[in-house]
């Protein structure tokens, strides 16, 4: 009895919220997913860079050098966002509800 | 989302690097080449000069940007110079000519030493330039810590 009594003081609560906006721009998962590209990219682009310098393609050691230097910032920013995510969602599950 | 900008300074410090590096080759063949009396040109070798020209970015290039953006630096050119060759007297010497005179190379190897010292010491600067690069970036990071 004490279920039926709250259900219907909840159902219309939840219809009237507002539904969620369309066309709002690229989501955080969006943002995200293409950062994760990005430093995909920079990795496959490094070991193409050092595969190429082994195969005694590469020019000189500085551009095999930077483009490890910009794989390994570029993938150090994306664990620093990814450590920060689990932190932030890890504080709401400790949240008191 | 790019990266592009964030990596800007690298890519800058990257041209420095490129570019010392072909002023130390100049200067290596200068030096390898300082007694050298025959060139496919004829005549002695004549000593090789870099030349740097700015560059700027693609964004300036196309007219997105109004101002300048710096974006590296690159080898302009490698000039020949156009000084004399040195004629030295050494009638054994098989390029003399009849009064026995050989024209060598205008290439003081003492000065190329310098240059070399020069060249090497701007390459560390860049290097430095790309270290505190790296150490800012990962400064900044911390912050998210």
């Amino acid at each position: 009895m004490e279920i039926a009594r709250i259900a219907p003081a909840l159902t219309p609560k939840t219809a009237a919220m507002p539904a969620p906006p369309q066309n709002v721009g690229p989501g955080f998962r969006d943002i995200l997913g293409s950062a994760i590209d990005t430093v995909n990219d920079k990795q496959l682009a490094a070991q193409q860079v050092i595969a190429d310098f082994a195969a005694g393609k590469g020019d000189n050691v500085h551009d095999v050098m930077l483009a490890e230097v910009e794989a390994d910032i570029s993938f150090k920013m994306l664990a620093q966002t990814r450590n920060k995510l689990v932190e932030a969602y890890k504080e709401i599950m400790r949240m008191d509800v | 989302m790019s990266f592009d900008s964030v990596f800007s300074s690298l890519s800058v410090s990257g041209s420095g690097l490129g570019a010392e590096q072909a002023r130390m080759k100049a200067i290596a063949e200068n030096i390898a080449n300082a007694n050298t009396t025959r060139t496919p040109e004829g005549g002695p070798y004549r000593r090789q000069r870099v030349i740097f020209a700015s560059v700027l970015s693609s964004a300036m290039r196309s007219g997105l940007q109004r101002s300048p953006a710096p974006a590296g630096v690159r080898v302009a050119g490698v000039v020949r110079s156009t000084e004399p060759p040195i004629s030295i007297f050494d009638p054994d010497h098989p390029d003399a000519d009849k009064t026995g005179h050989v024209a060598v190379p205008n290439i003081s190897v003492p000065n190329e030493m310098i240059d070399m010292i020069a060249a090497a010491r701007s390459y560390e600067a860049n290097l430095a330039a790309i270290r505190n690069f790296k150490t800012m970036v990962s400064k900044a990071m911390s912050i998210l810590r």
